[in-house]
């Protein structure tokens, strides 16, 4: 997959999360307001998502598109 | 909402549901029941709610979550009252031993103590010690969590996301859990049960079209293979399976015979309604035969329009569409509500077969010259039971599934049973009834109080099972007469409350007085010689178990 097409799974499993539109532009801010209980929610949402796992050290700065685009792909590179 | 419902069960019932499909679920409308549920926890629970929501919805249900805050100790604070009380402990939090035990058997004590809902201890850890805990309280069930993520194949502990989620159950396996709290383990101990399923034929128990294609070339495919065999298993455990299908009956009967490599065979089918009639009627006319009432059946077909039209003539009937994978069609049955048991108990398990025998006891009857001829010849027996501790569960079932014979609907939970048998002025009384055709179990239950000159009966309920036999009076009130408490008293007092389907017994207390109108809600004094002057009826068997 594109990185472009793993951020449209991105933001629609964000979108899906907040229960609300989001575009890239405002998706970090979004990714650094959410509840901690949301947060695991989004990150397990696209681990279902992408069939990944992010490892420990990972899950503790997954808070922009980018970040979780870029392990994403390093993932399926792997 | 009853498309949408059908659209969902491929999302919500396939092997591995995922997340985001479950939180996109939109099954707004209003729910038939709602049902509170105090948590109880020392690990995070609020990621669970979200993936519960769309099942409970399904199920046409609603639960309302009181999330107690983070507490190893389990002190139970701040107690109120609710439907359910789940324990959602994470074990791996303390050393599992002994010590362990014993401190867990004090906290389910300590909450059994200040309320009477079901109990329910979710965690993972040794089963058969858990299960050992669980049985010295009633109404307390073991939710093993690690059995059910085995099963379905996924790690129940993930660590590496434990600290973030605030718990140690993994991505996948709230999932799973999540699935089960909603369609099993709650509804299991708050819900009837559904006592029959009516299924249709083609393309539903095989792929193809009898009148079409002939017995010869329906297709029984891996997985309507499976979903015939999952289904003579749930006429095992009692729930009835009745055959309805637009085909001639001649055919379908034919079919059964011919494909002997059908796991399901004609005589597993306690009903068949095979007709070109609406669906909706046939339903009507196999609650009348099996004795159950149209919201116990759960309704299989693969004909939308059949299904809408069911649910819109009978809505109280439950609905579930058939698909092309045979496999998700019986995970959505597995999966729906009332289906599943905690335990299925022996009473249950005869229900299927008793019922079977009923024809043959109307053949006997039919030829009987006389009752005391037709009790003989069946060779009748009823056995009496007074504040037996054994058939607790079963007594507690009986109250609350009955609907027909009951008295005054008042549906006594086990915790509630509990304290009768051991109060000196209460008496729980409980038949059986059996001939030589089948062991029909307990059917019938008496919970009665002694005050000063009266006994006050506070239920009374007979299994549908053995109404029809002339056998009321000499069930309720042999039991009443045998009660200890019922020594010196001067008035025995029936109370009565109106329900939906309630008038057989309404219908026997007005006859018992000789009245033509049945009795108001409230109070009806019956004064004790009436009882005391009561025949049995001949030729049954009256045994003090």
């Amino acid at each position: 997959m594109s990185y472009t097409e793993i951020e449209a799974v991105v933001l629609t499993t964000l979108a899906n999360i907040i229960k609300n539109k989001v575009d890239s532009s405002g998706a970090d801010v979004v990714i650094q307001q959410l509840d901690s209980l949301k947060h695991v929610e989004f990150i397990f949402a696209v681990e279902d998502e992408m069939g990944v796992q992010f490892s420990q050290e990972e899950l503790v700065d997954m808070d922009s598109v980018d970040k979780i685009v870029t392990r994403v792909m390093a993932r399926h590179e792997a | 909402m009853t498309l949408r419902r059908y659209e969902l069960q491929e999302i919500l019932f396939s092997d591995r549901p995922l997340r985001r499909e479950l939180l996109e679920v939109d099954l707004s409308g209003k729910t038939e029941k709602v049902v509170t549920v105090n948590v109880w926890r020392n690990h995070a629970f609020e990621n669970l709610k979200p993936l519960i929501e769309p099942y409970c919805l399904f199920g046409n249900w609603q639960a309302i979550f009181n999330i107690g805050p983070y507490d190893d100790s389990f002190m139970f604070s701040d107690w109120r009252q609710a439907d359910i009380e789940l324990l959602w402990l994470d074990s791996s939090r303390f050393s599992l031993g002994a010590d362990w035990q014993d401190w867990l058997h004090d906290r389910l004590g300590a909450l059994r103590a200040i309320s009477g809902a079901p109990i329910i201890l979710a965690t993972w850890a040794d089963a058969r010690e858990l299960d050992k805990i669980t049985v010295n309280y009633p109404a307390i069930y073991y939710a093993d969590l690690k059995r059910v993520c085995d099963e379905a194949q996924v790690d129940l502990l993930d660590f590496r996301t434990s600290k973030f989620a605030g718990t140690p159950v993994s991505n996948h396996a709230q999932l799973i859990v999540a699935r089960e709290l909603a369609c099993h383990w709650l509804p299991a101990v708050v819900f009837p049960p559904v006592k029959a399923i009516a299924i249709d034929l083609d393309n539903t128990l095989h792929d193809g079209v009898l009148g079409e294609d002939g017995a010869d070339g329906v297709n029984l495919s891996s997985g309507h293979n499976n979903l015939q065999i999952y289904m003579k298993s749930l006429s095992r455990n009692g729930i009835f399976i009745a055959l309805i299908s637009r085909n001639e009956h001649i055919d379908v009967e034919a079919l059964f015979t011919q494909r002997k490599d059908y796991p399901l065979r004609w005589e597993d089918f306690s009903e068949t309604e095979i007709s070109w009639g609406d669906k909706s009627s046939a339903i009507e006319r196999l609650a009348g035969s099996l004795r159950i009432s149209t919201d116990s059946i759960l309704f299989v077909d693969d004909n939308i329009g059949e299904l809408v039209d069911v649910a819109m003539r009978l809505p109280q009937v439950k609905t579930v569409y058939a698909h092309h994978d045979a496999d998700l069609t019986r995970q959505v049955i597995h999966f729906f509500p009332g289906i599943w048991q905690w335990s299925v108990k022996a009473d249950d398990a005869k229900r299927v077969q008793d019922m079977k025998m009923n024809a043959v006891r109307e053949a006997i009857g039919v030829n009987a010259s006389s009752p005391i001829e037709y009790f003989r010849s069946l060779q009748v027996a009823l056995t009496y039971f007074y504040d037996s501790e054994k058939q607790l569960c079963r007594i507690a079932d009986l109250c609350n599934k009955t609907n027909q014979f009951n008295l005054a609907i008042r549906r006594f939970n086990e915790v509630e049973l509990a304290e009768c048998l051991i109060n000196n002025d209460k008496c729980v009384a409980s038949v059986q009834l059996t001939d030589r055709l089948s062991d029909s179990g307990v059917i019938a239950v008496i919970v009665a109080e002694r005050r000063k000159e009266q006994v006050i009966v506070e239920e009374l309920c007979i299994s549908c099972r053995a109404l029809g036999r002339q056998l009321e009076s000499t069930i309720l009130l042999i039991a009443l007469r045998g009660m200890c408490i019922f020594e010196g008293c001067h008035d025995v007092v029936f109370k009565v409350q109106h329900g939906a389907r309630n008038q057989p017994a309404l219908k026997w207390l007005a006859d018992l007085q000789g009245d033509c109108d049945l009795p108001s809600p409230g109070l009806y004094t019956v004064p004790i010689q009436r009882l005391l002057n009561f025949q049995a009826a001949e030729g049954i068997d009256l045994v003090k178990g």
